[in-house]
């Protein structure tokens, strides 16, 4: 899949600007501030916003895809029908993604597995938790094997142990499909995604595998006691050993006689935020 | 192929549509065979005069039908516009008309052994089925084209209802509940505003539809 020069307005007001990025199978994770344009950047992949400039071509051996059949779209929230089973809920999806219908047993059967549902499949939605509803939208995206699965802030009213089941489900879902994961849990992106994408005001600010985000923060991550906190340095993180305050801070400024803690992606990402 | 993506997909769209809502999908069935049937039986008993049962058909048709009508489409509507994740279903195919229409034809067919019956009595009753037939179609495109155009389904039914009301008491110069008109220049006389009406809410809907999920950010 590629965009290229993707600009994005509603009204006079820009929301994405030249976006350009090439994606291949593997789990991308975007990661932006409210407001950053991760919800419309996936919504122009969809096709669901028209935008202004640009162009997003998604092509495979069977062509250009972009319908409905072979894409799997969790939105920030899904509905269910009270009415429904899960097993029925999920034949609506596959006949909305015109499956054939002798392939829908097997194909439920299957997303249902992956999602830790199956003993749920006769319950009715409305007999369902927030976590399950969440996990019926999964399994909802994954159906017909599609070619691309965009996940939109997936990891939302899952437990522990479902957010460790879901991040196995991506390294499942790596080798055969793009898979775009909008998130702003850095440790979620950490876990499971191979590249990652940084939106800032509508702009790609950073893209790159892990490593290369973190390295944005190189020598510029230290631990310091709170004594030594000038104005400017930003405190990532509080804690306390021994009774005294200690600060992990992002900053700029020289630290004579310190080394600086290794980074990680989040150092990573916030110094690209804050534009340290 | 092209049989089973235009015809028999939106059939078993609507099926599962219609299994979702529960109970409340047999709220029209139930309207037209037994609340209808009833309200005429009573008339009839308590006038024992066949007069006053043509005219019991002929309000009690005119006030239930174009609300029973868009029950299922009212839910089905909602469904589009107001579900959490609605977006979901306007990747690929973005034009919800096709869900509508099959609801708006399938109630007119539910209605057809009823109008049998009443035609069996009163051979020009056929004239009533013709004008619900309108009736429903404006009813089906203010909610249509309101729902897409707002993005909710609470005012456009709001509307109907009012209208409903409106046109029960004869006020604001609605006046679709008259006695049966007998030719067919009498029907096209007073009906062919509704139907343009109708034809002209459908376009505009069709255009909010079309731009439906981003126009409702």
């Amino acid at each position: 899949m590629e965009i290229k020069h993707l600009s994005k307005k509603f009204g006079k007001k820009q929301v994405l600007t030249d976006i350009n990025y090439t994606f291949s199978n593997g789990v991308y994770g975007i990661l932006g501030p409210n407001g950053a344009g991760k919800t419309t950047l996936m919504r122009c992949i969809l096709n669901l916003y028209r935008y202004q400039e640009g162009s997003v071509t998604f092509s495979t051996e069977e062509g250009d895809i972009r319908s409905q059949d072979k894409i799997g779209y969790l939105p920030q929230k899904n509905g269910i029908f009270s009415g429904l089973t899960v097993e029925e809920q999920l034949m609506y999806f596959a006949n909305l993604k015109n499956m054939d219908k002798s392939l829908w047993e097997a194909e439920i059967t299957r997303v249902l597995q992956l999602v830790n549902l199956e003993e749920v499949r006769k319950k009715k939605g409305r007999k369902l938790s927030g976590g399950m509803v969440r996990r019926v939208g999964i399994a909802q995206a994954l159906l017909n094997h599609p070619a691309l699965v965009i996940f939109d802030e997936p990891t939302t009213g899952l437990d522990p142990e479902e957010r460790i089941r879901f991040k196995n489900i991506l390294r499942y879902l790596q080798h055969e499909t793009i898979v775009l994961m909008s998130t702003h849990i850095v440790e979620d992106v950490e876990a499971v995604c191979d590249h990652v994408l940084v939106l800032k005001d509508g702009q790609l600010a950073a893209a790159g595998t892990q490593e290369e985000i973190s390295r944005y923060a190189d020598g510029k991550v230290y631990e310091i006691g709170q004594e030594e906190y000038v104005e400017g340095d930003y405190i990532e993180k509080e804690k306390e050993i021994e009774g005294k305050g200690i600060y992990r801070i992002l900053t700029n400024r020289p630290l004579e006689g310190r080394a600086p803690e290794t980074a990680n992606i989040e150092d990573g990402y916030l110094c690209i935020l804050k534009n340290i | 192929m092209y049989i089973k993506k235009y015809m028999i997909k939106p059939f078993c769209t609507l099926y599962f549509q219609l299994k979702g809502i529960h109970l409340f999908a047999v709220i029209p069935i139930l309207g037209l065979y037994l609340i209808l049937p009833i309200s005429h039986y009573i008339a009839y008993h308590f006038y024992q005069n066949m007069d006053m049962l043509y005219m019991n058909i002929i309000n009690e048709c005119q006030y239930l039908c174009p609300i029973l009508s868009v029950w299922w489409i009212f839910f089905v509507l909602e469904h589009y516009v107001e579900e959490d994740g609605h977006e979901l279903l306007y990747i690929g195919r973005r034009n919800k008309v096709v869900s509508l229409i099959l609801l708006y034809i399938l109630f007119l067919l539910l209605m057809i052994p009823l109008f049998v019956v009443y035609t069996s009595f009163f051979s020009d009753l056929w004239w009533l089925y013709a004008k619900l037939i309108i009736i429903q179609w404006l009813y089906m495109t203010i909610l249509y084209c309101g729902s897409f155009l707002i993005g909710k389904i609470n005012i456009p039914v709001i509307i109907t209802l009012l209208y409903t009301i409106c046109a029960i008491m004869g006020a604001g110069g609605i006046s679709y509940y008259q006695p049966i008109v007998s030719s067919g220049i009498e029907f096209v006389q007073e009906m062919r505003g509704f139907l343009l009406a109708g034809i002209l809410l459908m376009a505009t809907g069709c255009i909010c539809n079309h731009f439906f999920p981003e126009h409702n950010r």
